[in-house]
């Protein structure tokens, strides 16, 4: 029944390359300015949730993520109007800046765990929150900063195409490229020593320290790898919508992503990436009721929480739990094995 | 600084202490039997400060009347989320987070839904001011002040005087033991939820004259608490207390002497480096 592993591999990478080729010619295909929108933020999104998962999975209840998108778009933002910095060095240094944040916020911080670490974390990003919302210069205060310049337009030699800033294009390959950089490391980091280390941390940090690991190095690392990624797409963020003021980054914002993630499923990759596609889609076509759309919103986070523990992804394997259990209690012969 | 505005300052930080204090015991409690978060308690206090704005501003009902009526169907949805959402869930710690965060998301919503963008006021309830060292205060402070003090003190009482008091502490203490000596899991559950919802929404009830009611004043409310509660040690009861005093006055005395707008950045700040320096805070226990 099931294929041998190799080929199943060999399958699932082939759909893969396919999806990424797909994914690589949308803007050539279709030229709505509006689905390419909805796209390059679907992408950025599945950056913050991969992260932001990633994080989750090492054990700690991460409660500020969002501190790290804002310091990406708000590093960028400032470092684009005030320095002229290229959007390209703009966004590599948001994501330094974000790694230096994580390592000073983690390294007291991770030392603590499950809701102390919560409330630190919430209250470093709402401690961020007031200094963009009340330092005037750089950041703009209330209003926050807008008019972030687009970069010149620029003929590519050989090809004979001119990137032009004003359109979706360059965005779009900017935000593709950033999100399967990111997926990539992620995915290398998950499925190997370290993947494996994160677990041991998650499951018992105790045991996992008696057999020699550094368990606080680990922790910091995963942190500062995911506080880096998320900011460097902060950073793209900013520099696409052009405005970033201190209300964009409340704590909704994680509040959506921690949705994202669960409705995929928690324990999957693809977990995150499943759930942001679909409520974010989701979103947008509901985008002429706001408030239905908190609700549906709202309700499907605590439809997922009771009858999908593992998300979308952890679907069939709990509907074959549930068969199984159909099945015992129908067949006696079973029922005595279990009972036995 | 005169003793007139001291005394208004002061009398302002106790109003607020009782706020927070309020809704930081009902986290108490949930955060004590769950160990977890409870977020739906903002929400609670903003549907019970919409209850007195229908029953008591619109429709004329007695204060007290419409107080009670208030909080008791307000405890009745606690049971229901209870049963039906919780109960299922107990045990892993980020669902139980996440669900608190999408079920106070929903009757946030669902609060914009049913009462509208438009702030409300409701009219004080024991209108008239009295002198006290110069300063000029309203009865409907001092009413709230002795409110919350007499809630603060029942429950004192309940938990330590109470058979039902003694098994919650019991529980919380160790469940295996509390089962082995027939204490339910499902009543310290129950009860832990009517209380807590109960003081939530006691805090909405008594402080619907204060304030300007909104569907969104819910979130920023227990954001607060449990800034408080985390400041004062998780599950620790007089910690809360302490805490809830501690930050009542530094939000008052911020707001007069250096803008509120600075002092909410300075707060979270200071709490912050706190809790990295001694996450139990000020009074909690090390479990």
């Amino acid at each position: 029944m099931a294929k041998p592993l190799a080929r199943r591999t060999t399958i699932r990478a082939a759909a893969v390359a396919a999806l990424i080729c797909f994914l690589a010619i949308i803007p050539l295909l279709f030229h709505s300015r509006y689905h390419l929108h909805v796209l390059i933020v679907v992408f950025l999104n599945v950056v913050w949730a991969s992260t932001y998962r990633l994080v989750l999975r090492t054990g700690q209840l991460h409660f500020g993520h969002h501190a790290f998108i804002a310091l990406g778009a708000y590093t960028s933002a400032v470092l684009m109007l005030e320095f002229g910095v290229p959007i390209l060095v703009s966004i590599l240094l948001a994501g330094f800046a974000g790694l230096v944040f994580a390592i000073l916020l983690g390294y007291p911080s991770l030392r603590v765990k499950a809701v102390y670490f919560a409330i630190i974390t919430w209250g470093a990003a709402e401690v961020l929150r007031f200094v963009f919302m009340r330092v005037d210069h750089p950041f703009g205060g209330t209003t926050g900063l807008s008019g972030i310049p687009r970069p010149n337009d620029f003929a590519i030699p050989l090809l004979g195409i001119t990137v032009d800033w004003q359109s979706k294009g360059p965005f779009y390959a900017l935000a593709l490229t950033l999100m399967l950089g990111a997926l990539l490391a992620l995915y290398r980091l998950e499925y190997s020593r370290f993947g494996l280390i994160f677990n041991a941390i998650r499951e018992r940090d105790f045991l996992a320290q008696s057999v020699g690991i550094n368990i606080m190095r680990y922790k910091v690392f995963a942190f500062a790898v995911c506080g880096s990624l998320a900011s460097m797409a902060g950073a793209l963020y900013a520099n696409y919508v052009t405005v970033v003021t201190p209300f964009d980054f409340s704590v909704t914002l994680l509040i959506l992503l921690g949705s994202y993630i669960l409705v995929g499923g928690m324990t999957q990759f693809a977990g995150p990436i499943l759930g942001t596609c679909l409520m974010i889609i989701s979103s947008e076509l509901l985008s002429g009721y706001p408030f239905f759309k908190m609700m549906l919103y709202s309700g499907l986070i605590i439809a997922a929480m009771l009858f999908l523990p593992n998300g979308l992804l952890g679907l069939p394997k709990s509907i074959s739990v549930a068969v199984g259990r159909v099945r015992s209690r129908a067949s006696p012969a079973l029922r005595g094995e279990r009972d036995a | 600084m005169s003793s007139t505005v001291l005394t208004q300052m002061l009398v302002n930080s106790a109003v607020l202490a009782v706020t927070y204090a309020l809704l930081a015991l009902g986290l108490t409690m949930f955060f004590s039997v769950m160990n977890v978060m409870f977020f739906p308690a903002g929400s609670m206090y903003m549907i019970a400060a919409f209850g007195i704005y229908y029953l008591f501003a619109q429709y004329g009902m007695d204060y007290y009347m419409a107080g009670v009526i208030t909080i008791i169907a307000l405890a009745g949805l606690a049971l229901m989320i209870e049963r039906g959402l919780y109960r299922p869930c107990l045990g892993d710690t980020l669902r139980v987070f996440f669900l608190g965060v999408g079920v106070n998301w929903f009757l946030e919503s669902a609060g914009y839904q049913l009462f509208g963008l438009r702030t409300r006021g409701v009219p004080s309830v024991f209108p008239g001011t009295f002198t006290l060292l110069g300063a000029t205060l309203a009865w409907q402070r001092l009413v709230v002040i002795c409110i919350g003090l007499t809630a603060v003190v029942s429950l004192y009482l309940f938990l330590t005087r109470t058979r039902f008091g003694l098994g919650m502490r019991c529980y919380v203490e160790s469940p295996e033991a509390a089962a082995l000596q027939g204490i339910r899991k499902n009543t310290v559950l129950r009860m832990t939820f009517v209380l807590g919802v109960s003081l939530a929404a006691l805090a909405g009830v008594v402080l619907a004259p204060l304030v300007q009611l909104s569907p969104d004043m819910g979130s920023p409310a227990v954001f607060k608490a449990f800034l408080v509660v985390g400041l004062g040690g998780l599950g620790s009861i007089p910690g809360s207390l302490l805490a809830a005093f501690i930050l009542a006055t530094l939000d008052s005395f911020g707001s007069s002497l250096i803008g509120p707008q600075f002092t909410w950045g300075i707060v979270y700040f200071l709490v912050v480096v706190f809790l990295t320096i001694r996450p139990r805070g000020l009074m909690g226990v090390v479990r």
